[in-house]
């Protein structure tokens, strides 16, 4: 039974980090899985593993993205220094990760272009892409709070508004609601 | 002595009465009732102008009302062609072909939105209702009426325009504190029936775009209540939803008539500079609480924004 289940989550866990790949997370599930690529160890190796193949497919050289990302943890360790006056805190533990979650989304998205890079690009380049942490681990999102703020405030039972179905490129065969 | 108190009193009364624009105040909480229900349930049409800030957009609206049920639509006449259709529970956004669609598309709110998702009992708590006379308005005689807070600290101010013959909105005003106009809403053009409506919204965007939203319940987790505390609870507000998703806190505060959300996360990195955008009557503040991002949208004024940014703590 719980081989079972441990099956699902590698399942799931491979789909996310596929999804990952392919641009297909919203902002919070790709923080949630990069939690989770810096706790378990099979999660590392599969997405060590995807970059690999998409560095080879495209002819690129192969980089360790976790040496990167790791690198990118360690300068912001250093930088984080500002956190000890609330460590107390019983939520530290939880700020923590999520800091470090934003520092290897910040090393991945760093490392990001290798995957589309063309065969001539050397590795200085992947080198010059790497920003500082501090400067990239805060992506600023003024308009998604105006959206959320317009899901909620125009339901009168306590519910949200959300986006259930589009169409597509070609589609414009869908009757109208009316 | 008590005769003479008597005629004072008489005196004042009438003085009252005869003063323009201080009418005696029907009940704000039946007065929401019927609009409501005239608003949706008549069949309309006209064109609408809505002023934000400095940004004006023009719609064409024909709404078709029914029992407990009603169907919208709106074409924007400004901008990137776009039509919406709407009922209670479900909204879909039609873009012509070539039309520039954002990314990131919003759920677009309807003009007379907050006014049709009045509380009737809160508003009756929280405002008090003033008629201020009768006045022509899209060619049509409305009755004017002022909704102002019942509370002390600074709140923002509202009047409505109520069309006498069909009880339906044709204007709602939204002043600041200090008697600015922030937003307007108002029908330049207003018949009471259906007229002109498109038969099919999209035979006029063949191979449109388009994307629909629908009405759903609010994803409550345990544990999510009583982390993230307002108090005090700014006079009249009630909490409609509080919600927690991946270390992110979402609360909407209402008090009957206009909404505040707040967000609260995890600062990631440096903590980022506190700011406020206005857009119209809606304000955007952000706070910076230790290593926690909290922002405010909502039609709050400033002072109150600030003062409620300052009164949630973690519990």
């Amino acid at each position: 039974m719980n081989s079972m289940k441990m099956t699902e989550q590698s399942t799931e866990q491979r789909e996310r980090l596929s999804a990952l790949m392919d641009d297909g997370l919203t902002e919070l599930q790709a923080r949630q899985l990069l939690r989770d690529l810096q706790e378990s160890e099979p999660c590392r190796e599969v997405w060590q593993a995807y970059h690999a193949n998409q560095a080879a497919l495209h002819g690129a050289p192969q980089v360790d993205v976790l040496a990167g990302v790791n690198a990118a943890l360690d300068a912001e360790e250093a930088k984080a220094s500002y956190v000890s006056e609330v460590r107390h805190s019983r939520w530290i533990g939880f700020a923590q990760g999520a800091l470090a979650a934003g520092v290897c989304l910040a090393g991945i998205l760093a490392l990001w272009p290798l995957a589309g890079q063309s065969p001539q690009s050397g590795p200085d380049t992947v080198t010059t892409q790497l920003p500082p942490a501090d400067a990239t681990a805060y992506l600023p999102r003024m308009d998604s709070y105006w959206s959320r703020h317009a899901q909620f405030a125009t339901v009168r039972t306590g519910g949200r508004w959300d986006e259930t179905e589009r169409s597509h490129g070609d589609d414009h065969g869908q009757e109208s609601s009316l | 002595m008590k005769d003479r108190l008597w005629r004072l009193g008489l005196h004042l009364l009438t003085a009252i009465l005869l003063v323009p624009g201080v009418q005696a105040a029907p009940d704000a909480g039946t007065w929401a009732e019927t609009l409501l229900q005239n608003s949706r349930q008549a069949d309309y049409n006209g064109t609408i102008m809505v002023l934000q800030g400095n940004e004006q957009q023009a719609y064409r609206l024909w709404h078709e009302g029914g029992d407990g049920e009603f169907r919208e639509r709106m074409r924007l006449l400004d901008g990137p062609e776009m039509e919406i259709t709407r009922t209670p529970d479900r909204l879909t956004c039609v873009h012509a072909p070539g039309s520039e669609v954002p990314a990131e598309h919003d759920m677009p709110a309807s003009p007379f939105g907050s006014l049709l998702q009045i509380e009737p009992e809160q508003l009756q708590k929280n405002y008090r209702l003033t008629e201020e006379g009768e006045q022509r308005l899209a060619g049509r005689q409305a009755r004017v009426y002022l909704l102002g807070s019942r509370s002390d600290s600074p709140r923002l101010h509202h009047r409505v325009w109520v069309d006498t013959a069909t009880g339906v909105a044709l204007r709602h005003s939204r002043y600041g504190h200090d008697g600015t106009l922030l937003t307007d809403v108002r029908f330049v053009s207003f018949e009471p029936e259906l007229g002109d409506a498109p038969a099919e919204i999209r035979s006029s965007f063949p191979q449109a775009f388009w994307h629909q939203f629908e009405e759903s319940g609010a994803r409550q987790r345990a544990g999510a209540d009583d982390v993230w505390q307002l108090d005090p609870i700014p006079d009249g507000f009630v909490r409609q939803v509080e919600e927690e998703q991946d270390g992110e806190w979402y609360q909407l505060w209402s008090d009957g008539l206009v909404e505040f959300s707040l967000m609260v996360e995890p600062i990631v990195g440096v903590a980022p500079e506190p700011m406020t955008e206005q857009r119209g009557s809606t304000l955007l503040m952000s706070a910076v609480h230790g290593d926690w991002l909290v922002v405010l949208v909502g039609d709050v004024p400033e002072p109150l924004a600030r003062s409620i940014l300052s009164d949630i703590s973690w519990q």
